[in-house]
């Protein structure tokens, strides 16, 4: 059969194959009708055929390009994305994800380095008898005046002070989580993340040094506004941190991998504590935006701090213990 | 510019092997000691040069190779047991996506930012904190789930027409769509602060901070792939792929007189072999876009030697002669060649343009040989893309 017969012939079923695909791209699929919908299978697979026997049928190249463009479309409309398996990812963050972190050596390390550096700085900033100048030289003297005057006017109160930390408190929130994503993204690049968490548990612990100094007059507005959101965004960070940096030795240290399937494997490894992270960055910023700058009291806000600290806690090694020793599984709620 | 490289690819793989390969100035053997389909920069450095020792291998495994280094696809097999190519999508096509979804990303949250002054207005206050935790859930939410419930598309994924789908073509699981939106980040370093551009109006500390992207690292690592993977899609093992119709298909009316006579001349039993045919197909493709001078040009290196080998006459215009192979390989047997009289195909049901409404006049008694062809006007033709089977 000579090629311009043949194109005559399957015309107008590939015509109808693109037409389906287009449909089926805009509208709902459930509205084109069972039979149309079947009639689509049966196109897709005699495409497939054509396409197959294209050589053979000796088709100009012009056309089996088409086809294999047509192919695909037809391949990425019938082949379908699954759904977001709700059920499926909640066990796995109840029973797996606090496992897998409290097994994690590099979230270990992270945790012992990032608050070991944060509590070393707030004590070296909270010291000024032998460090007068710490807080300055690693905080730097602007912004520990623009911090100073973010928090002269008390939580709460619609002065000018925090009716601009109100304006400014999505940017800040912003902030907060870009400091733990850079944590994790120089992580890849390993020595650069690890400067980078210790630059900012020194600087953060600084600043809390410096303000837990009896002799700063804006003390209590500023452990009023941080105590509530603290823990879930420290540690938040230290769970960024802890990804970035098992992503980083994934490629270092292969263990007979390839540099690209170890980065895969370890993708997939670092998922239970990325999706921690961001969550915990969400609690945060929840916190941030309703009850910190709000004016209820100092000790309902002390209560949410320990409350969430609490939580962390049971979750991490409660949970991590019950899972690691086989009291609970999750294991048949495989996320796919 | 497929047309003619294949043309060229064509005539010289039918010559000998030892033979050097001179190819638009560069040595094709120096090529391919620089092993380039390990480093597609070559893409942009060499356009048409096609690595001649993968080529060859493809052929003697009889399978192609997953990726092909030139035309940037990328093999599938289906479950049906088909394998066909997609486009993987090039960096700059995705940034225009990834610019349209920001645009409507921005605009969502300009109208949520309108929405919480609206209930700051009424209730006081508590507007501004809900849009902070909105804004959040919109900014790390958006690819997310436009890529699981639209399979693998954003807004700006479809108008453009791509897809991101895994490296083996097959939809993406929600995991995959989590971890390479999340990893989105990683590819926009470095950061660069406005303050570096010299934008600082009122020495605000905004414009002290690092938060515009750069996407310098997803450009590094995309040009050290094969299938330009960011780094999201390394680690997710995705990739995006062109998912658009072809516009084009189909078979070029050549149905000219003097293509007619000079098919007429052709040996009754010589058909071109498959290869020679796709190289023909090709240049009939390209050979609207060029000017005479050139069709002659490409055309001469196939049309020369086929002359002596079929003892035709030398003169003949190349281009004509191609011409004339391309109808005898694709549209008419040998019999009803001389002289046409029937259009062979009575009704096309797909393009309001067929052989039954061609320009040409359809009974050609007495055609007239082109020894010399006219330079000066060649035969006006219908645009290729309208006018096709």
């Amino acid at each position: 059969m000579k090629v311009a017969d043949l194109l005559a012939q399957r015309q107008h079923q590939w015509q109808e194959l693109e037409e389906l695909c287009d449909a089926v791209n805009w509208k709902s699929a459930k509205r084109l009708g069972a039979e149309r919908l079947s009639n689509f299978a049966a196109l897709y697979r005699s495409v497939c055929a054509d396409l197959a026997l294209a050589d053979s049928y000796n088709l100009p190249p012009d056309t089996v390009e088409y086809l294999h463009r047509l192919v695909g479309r037809a391949h990425s409309r019938l082949y379908r994305t699954r759904r977001f398996q709700f059920t499926a990812w909640i066990m796995v963050l109840t029973f797996d994800a606090p496992r897998q972190i409290l097994l994690d050596r590099y979230f270990w390390f992270m945790f012992i380095f990032f608050y070991g550096t944060f509590l070393l700085s707030a004590f070296l900033a909270f010291e000024d008898t032998y460090f007068p100048d710490y807080h300055t030289q690693i905080v730097g003297e602007e912004a520990l005046l623009s911090l100073e005057a973010m928090y002269t006017n008390p939580i709460g109160s619609t002065e000018s002070g925090m009716g601009l930390k109100s304006d400014m408190a999505g940017f800040y929130i912003n902030h907060n989580t870009g400091i733990g994503l850079v944590c994790f993204v120089t992580g890849i690049l390993i020595i650069p993340g690890i400067v980078t968490t210790l630059f900012n548990a020194a600087f953060l612990g600084a600043i809390f040094g410096y303000m837990a100094r009896p002799d700063v007059p804006m003390t209590d507005n500023f452990f009023e506004f941080v105590t509530a959101h603290g823990p879930f965004e420290l540690t938040a960070i230290v769970l960024a941190a802890a990804g970035g940096l098992r992503l980083g030795l994934s490629w270092v240290n292969t263990k007979g991998l390839t540099r690209k399937a170890s980065l895969q494997k370890a993708g997939r490894r670092c998922i239970p504590v990325i999706g921690l992270s961001i969550l915990f960055f969400f609690f945060a910023a929840i916190i941030e935006g309703f009850i910190s700058p709000s004016d209820l009291p100092y000790s309902f806000k002390a209560a949410v701090s320990i409350s969430s600290a609490l939580f962390i806690v049971f979750y991490i090694l409660v949970l991590g213990l019950l899972s690691a020793l086989g009291f609970i599984k999750g294991e048949q709620y495989a996320v796919r | 510019m497929q047309g003619f490289s294949r043309i060229h690819k064509y005539c010289l793989l039918s010559q000998e092997d030892s033979q050097p390969l001179l190819f638009f100035g560069y040595d094709l053997i120096e090529v391919k000691q620089l092993s380039l389909t390990d480093f597609p920069l070559h893409r942009i450095v060499f356009p048409i040069v096609r690595n001649r020792q993968a080529s060859m291998t493809q052929d003697i495994r009889g399978i192609r190779d997953a990726i092909d280094p030139i035309d940037g696809t990328i093999s599938i097999v289906t479950p049906e047991n088909i394998t066909f190519d997609y486009h993987v999508a090039g960096p700059f096509q995705r940034a225009f996506a990834f610019l349209i979804d920001i645009g409507i990303r921005t605009a969502i949250l300009f109208g949520l930012y309108i929405l919480s002054l609206i209930i700051d207005y009424q209730l006081g206050g508590i507007g501004h904190a809900m849009f902070q935790v909105v804004q959040l859930i919109v900014i790390w939410m958006y690819g997310i789930l436009f890529e699981i419930y639209m399979n693998g598309q954003t807004p700006g994924k479809r108008i453009l027409g791509l897809r991101s789908v895994t490296v083996d073509g097959k939809p993406m699981n929600a995991m995959q769509a989590v971890l390479r939106n999340m990893l989105r980040m990683a590819d926009t370093f470095p950061l660069v602060a406005p303050a570096a551009f010299g934008v600082n109006w009122g020495n605000s500390p905004v414009f002290q901070l690092s938060f515009i992207p750069t996407f310098m690292v997803g450009l590094l690592v995309m040009s050290m792939n094969k299938r330009f993977q960011r780094l999201g899609d390394l680690v997710a093992g995705t990739m995006v792929i062109v998912d658009q119709k072809q516009s084009t298909q189909g078979l070029h009316d050549v149905r000219h007189p003097n293509v007619l006579y000079i098919a007429s001349l052709l040996p009754a039993n010589f058909k071109p072999d498959q290869s020679m045919s796709q190289a023909l197909a090709h240049f009939i493709d390209q050979r609207n876009r060029l000017a005479q001078q050139r069709r002659d040009e490409i055309a001469k290196h196939l049309a020369e030697p086929l002359c002596k080998q079929l003892k035709l006459d030398p003169n003949i215009n190349p281009d004509l002669l191609l011409q004339a192979l391309y109808y005898r390989a694709f549209v008419s047997d040998a019999q009803n060649e001389v002289p046409l009289t029937v259009p062979l195909v009575a009704s096309v049901p797909t393009s309001p343009i067929g052989y039954a409404q061609s320009p040409y006049p359809q009974n050609v008694t007495q055609p007239q040989v082109l020894q010399n062809p006219p330079r000066q006007a060649p035969p006006s033709r219908p645009p290729t893309r309208g006018n096709i089977l």
